[in-house]
């Protein structure tokens, strides 16, 4: 059988034992396309590199397929992300990079060459420049195309569309939409999601995952800070409830170009 | 073999950094020793043997520890990718830690070469005979032991700046290891008397003058009166006891890192 879903259960993490839990109890099951949304600091960057095994989990437990990560070895092809500090293998030029990754993950070069320049960087650039000296957009960019390019079952996408320009965020949303693996990928914007409708969302916030929702019931969707009874999520943020209610009884989903202002709408911070 | 071995290897090898302190400084000092230093060498045979093999020896440890700056950085580096890889692409580890050290090696082999070359064609001009070393699978072996010695010790110090979370002190704690070599530098100088068998930079001088001059080396002051004799067995006992210590202490911190991510190292 071949599997294709990441499951996070009661997962529990700490940067320093004294610290408030940066991901609190976290249960889930990720196939198909999946979407986190959450404000800035809720803790998506740090449940995806849990589930990269680049963070120690304080407790609980992360499976891709049939194997726990903290047990995977050597293993290509199973998962790909873009976090610019997993591509700085050897401080080399963009080209060079693409090629030792496209080599060690049995992935396509000419495929990450392409996608690259799709998001705007030019092969004379490629050769020219180092990874660490491009821009964080054009970083974004080229981590992207590493990790599609990849061919790998799961591809985690943190903020895959910071800093790219509209026309950019369009070819990203394609290619993802095209991937033949399961993508869960983060934001904190919720513009695109009139271009996932059949994607699958969590809300990420403080530390806890909300959901699943489907995202075309989102679009129709308020966030409203009350605790509503009839609320598809009702997620907690600074000590408040917000309520996302399929009526119209608050902010349109949509509408919110960031989801940091959650803490606005709850006279927060 | 994977792509990993021969991009680092180039890297490093065209890393600017490297270049200018491991071979054009050092370039520099054999300029100096013969231009200088070798000014008032009488022209008997013995004399200059002696002369041409402390050169080797000094400014090989010099070229070494400047290299383990490099080793240190690019550990540093590569912290949180190499966890990645060794995870999901086919680097296993141990094909990681092997395709490391060949290429770090073959660098610093490399390095050990150029430094042999110009100090021979040097002394050559200076002397007007060339002086070759009297064993040279003596020297290949003391040069494999010196550069098995500085790739750990580059390694240890980046894995401890990675395992402490410390790669803002990796502008000074990076270059320790050409402290080091700077301090069993001025063995030229200085007589560390039994002191020499706890530097394991002075053993490795210590063995290239035993296997290039075929004589008994010093424990120091070569360029003054001179030290009391080395025991050549207890040197090169030294030097593989501390490349061990610091095999053991490396698979050590090895298995303890998480990585630290490139924005950290970027503050640097």
């Amino acid at each position: 059988m071949v599997y294709r879903l990441i499951k996070v259960r009661e997962l529990v993490v700490r940067y320093k034992l004294s610290d408030e839990p940066a991901v609190k109890g976290v249960n889930a099951v990720f196939d198909g396309r999946c979407i986190i949304l959450g404000p800035n600091g809720s803790g998506k960057t740090t449940l995806f590199k849990v589930i990269c095994g680049l963070i120690n989990i304080t407790s609980g437990e992360v499976w891709i397929d049939e194997a726990k990560v903290d047990e995977i070895y050597s293993q290509p092809g199973v998962l790909a992300a873009n976090f610019p500090e997993v591509y700085g293998l050897v401080d080399a030029s963009v080209h060079e990079v693409l090629e030792l990754y496209s080599d060690l993950t049995g992935g396509s070069l000419s495929e990450a060459v392409g996608i690259a320049e799709e998001l705007g960087l030019t092969r004379e650039l490629m050769k020219r420049r180092r990874l660490r000296e491009l821009s964080a957009g054009q970083l974004k960019s080229v981590c992207a195309a590493l990790a599609l390019a990849s061919g790998a079952k799961h591809v985690l996408l943190d903020e895959p569309f910071e800093q790219l320009d509209p026309a950019k965020k369009g070819r990203l949303i394609r290619r993802l939409s095209s991937y033949p693996g399961v993508v869960l990928l983060n934001t904190h914007e919720t513009w695109l999601l009139k271009s996932l409708e059949d994607w699958t969302a969590y809300f990420m916030c403080e530390g806890r995952l909300y959901g699943p929702a489907s995202v075309r019931d989102l679009l129709r969707s308020s966030v409203t800070p009350s605790d509503e009874p009839s609320a598809i999520m009702r997620i907690e943020a600074g000590g408040k409830v917000v309520s996302i209610v399929r009526e119209e009884k608050g902010t349109p989903l949509t509408s919110i170009e960031s989801l940091d202002r959650i803490y606005d709408m709850i006279g927060g911070g | 073999m994977t792509k990993y071995m021969s991009t680092l290897t180039k890297r490093m090898l065209t890393r600017i950094e490297l270049i200018f302190w491991s071979i054009l400084f050092v370039e520099f000092w054999v300029a100096m020793w013969i231009l200088v230093f070798a000014k008032y060498t009488p022209p008997i045979k013995e004399a200059q043997v002696a002369q041409v093999s402390t050169a080797y020896g000094s400014l090989l440890l010099i070229s070494l520890s400047s290299v383990a700056v490099s080793i240190a950085y690019t550990t540093l580096y590569a912290s949180k990718a190499v966890r990645y890889v060794t995870k999901f692409t086919r680097l296993s580890p141990l094909k990681y830690l092997l395709e490391n050290t060949l290429s770090s090696l073959i660098v610093l082999l490399v390095v050990s070469a150029v430094i042999l070359s110009s100090v021979v064609a040097a002394f050559s001009w200076r002397f007007n005979v060339t002086i070759l070393p009297n064993s040279m699978p003596g020297i290949a072996a003391s040069t494999l032991l010196g550069a098995l010695l500085t790739y750990l010790l580059g390694l240890l110090v980046g894995l401890a700046l990675v395992v402490f979370r410390a790669p803002r002190s990796a502008s000074f704690a990076a270059y320790l290891p050409l402290m080091l070599g700077f301090i069993s530098y001025s063995a030229l100088w200085v007589d560390f008397g039994k002191a020499t068998y706890l530097l394991p930079y002075n053993c490795l001088t210590a063995l290239c003058y035993y296997f290039y001059s075929g004589f008994t080396p010093l424990t120091g002051a070569y360029v003054m009166s001179g030290g009391s004799l080395v025991s050549v067995r207890l040197a090169a006992a030294s030097l593989i006891a501390y490349i061990a210590l610091l095999a053991a202490v490396d698979v050590v911190l090895l298995r303890k890192i998480y990585g630290v991510g490139v924005e950290e190292i970027r503050v640097v």
